[in-house]
């Protein structure tokens, strides 16, 4: 019984990878039956067809490891020497492409070989797979509404600063930002390209490639939902200023607060 | 009806003692030894999706704070030694190296190979705790580059540098926490290799302990750049 030699290296065992060895693959059995005379598996074969990666393909890989790390901390430095020695600026999304790439090729590596990734059941590298779908997802929608808030919120646009800058940032609540905006560049007469400045869903409105007709647009505002029924304060879209929990009963007030509630 | 012989075991080959890897018995609700290696990686693989996730909030954290306050980062960095951070990274790749080899030994019976490489794999992560610690931490920390209300560093030229502290720590901190709870498994499963537990036929725990400590070092690949050599 094969249990009896556990060195035994199989003379057969020869595959067609030259790094790898498999682990005395004509004794493995997938999934034995269960033996009820050997419920600890005792005696069963030693063997479970799992890969041994050979020393030399772990040495390799340690080494081209090494290399990129070298490669990328070079990189990350010859962006300064390049800006000095040519005089010019790199944009900086490529230091963070260049070094990002480089991590990504070395987390592969490590996974693939040193974590075996490579030589063993896909479905390892299924559920590796699903949770770097997931972290992409995070950051990636996180990444894409945090960065793009200015075109929505004219007064999200400015750096957050500790204390505030003044002002709730309600001062253009009422106010239609198109009263002081001009989509139109007053020097050139052309319309203003730079849509960062210009909230979305006004560039949206007034974008000249997509124009749209008066009874078209007519149909749109007659569709509308508009307020000829109470709109809860939760609902309202724009911030409220000040209490409305116990609203004076004369006051008609700016929003449909609690009237004539007793 | 057969009687179940549960006494008898392996003949005896090594002078008369069987190696305490060869004795072992898989837990008795797995059909075979193979079933229970295969769910014990499982379970590993789905407990390190987990540490992704736990990292990716502080990646993400990094991402949001960096594109609020790209000159608080910019700065920030430049504080970061990058020779440092390359020396972890160094330790911490040829750690990953040498408990891969420690698999691989314990799949060819190599015991003193693997009780050494094992060793050799927590004195890595020792010397990655101390080089954070001794040459980073203790030297900012003095200075007063502190995260959040604790930052007292005069020399500050940016208002919003305390987030940039914030982060570093304890994106950095809680990798470290990773590593010194890595080295003591892996010092657990060295005490167990010193007995004889890992042979052949049974080195699940020097497998599954090996995936952790690569999850550790595939962290830090990523952390390196982000904080250290992007500016």
């Amino acid at each position: 019984m094969s249990h009896d030699e556990p060195q035994a290296s199989h003379p057969t065992a020869h595959t067609s990878h030259p790094t790898v060895k498999v682990l005395d693959p004509d004794a493995h059995v997938a999934n034995p039956a269960f033996d009820q005379s050997d419920p600890h598996g005792v005696h069963s074969g030693e063997t479970h067809g799992h890969v041994i990666v050979s020393s030399r393909m772990l040495l390799s890989v340690l080494v081209i490891l090494l290399v990129f790390t070298i490669l990328t901390v070079f990189l990350s430095r010859a962006e300064g020497w390049i800006a000095e020695a040519f005089n010019t600026t790199l944009p900086n999304w490529l230091n963070v492409a260049v070094a990002m790439s480089i991590a990504t090729v070395k987390a592969i590596l490590v996974a693939m070989f040193f974590m075996q990734l490579k030589y063993d059941n896909k479905l390892y590298a299924l559920i590796m797979g699903f949770c770097m779908l997931g972290v992409g997802i995070f950051i990636g929608a996180t990444s894409q509404d945090l960065f793009t808030r200015d075109r929505i919120y004219r007064f999200k646009e400015g750096e957050i600063v500790a204390g505030g800058t003044g002002g709730d940032g309600l001062e253009r609540r009422d106010k239609s930002p198109a009263a002081d905006f001009d989509p139109y560049d007053p020097r050139t007469g052309k319309r203003k390209k730079d849509s960062i400045n210009e909230p979305i869903w006004l560039f949206a409105k007034n974008d000249p490639t997509k124009p749209i007709s008066a009874e078209a647009l007519a149909r749109i505002e007659a569709s509308h939902h508009h307020h000829d029924e109470p709109v809860n304060s939760a609902s309202r879209s724009r911030p409220m200023v000040g209490p409305r929990i116990f609203a004076d009963p004369g006051h008609a007030g700016d929003g449909h607060g609690p009237e004539g509630e007793h | 009806m057969t009687a179940i012989d549960t006494h008898a075991g392996p003949a005896p080959t090594h002078g008369g003692k069987v190696p305490r890897w060869a004795r072992t018995r898989h837990a008795h609700h797995f059909r075979s030894h193979e079933e229970e290696f295969d769910a014990c990686k499982l379970g590993m693989w789905l407990f390190l999706t987990t540490e992704v996730l736990l990292f990716s909030g502080l990646f993400c954290a990094y991402v949001i704070f960096r594109g609020k306050y790209p000159e608080a980062f910019a700065n920030g960095s430049h504080y970061l030694d990058w020779r440092w951070g390359a020396l972890n990274t160094i330790v911490l790749l040829i750690s990953s190296y040498t408990i891969a080899m420690s698999i691989r030994n314990a799949q060819t019976n190599n015991q003193a190979a693997l009780k050494f490489n094992l060793l050799f794999t927590v004195f890595c992560g020792a010397l990655f705790l101390f080089i954070k610690f001794y040459f980073e931490y203790s030297v900012k920390w003095a200075d007063g580059k502190r995260p959040g209300s604790l930052f007292a560093y005069p020399g500050a030229s940016d208002p919003h540098e305390p987030i940039w502290w914030s982060i570093y720590y304890s994106a950095t901190g809680i990798h470290a926490s990773h590593v010194l709870i890595g080295m003591v498994l892996i010092f657990w499963v060295f005490i167990k290799a010193t007995r004889g537990t890992y042979g052949p036929k049974h080195y699940t725990g020097v497998e599954v302990v090996g995936l952790y400590w690569h999850l550790v070092d595939l962290i830090w690949i990523f952390l390196f750049p982000l904080l250290y050599l992007i500016h």
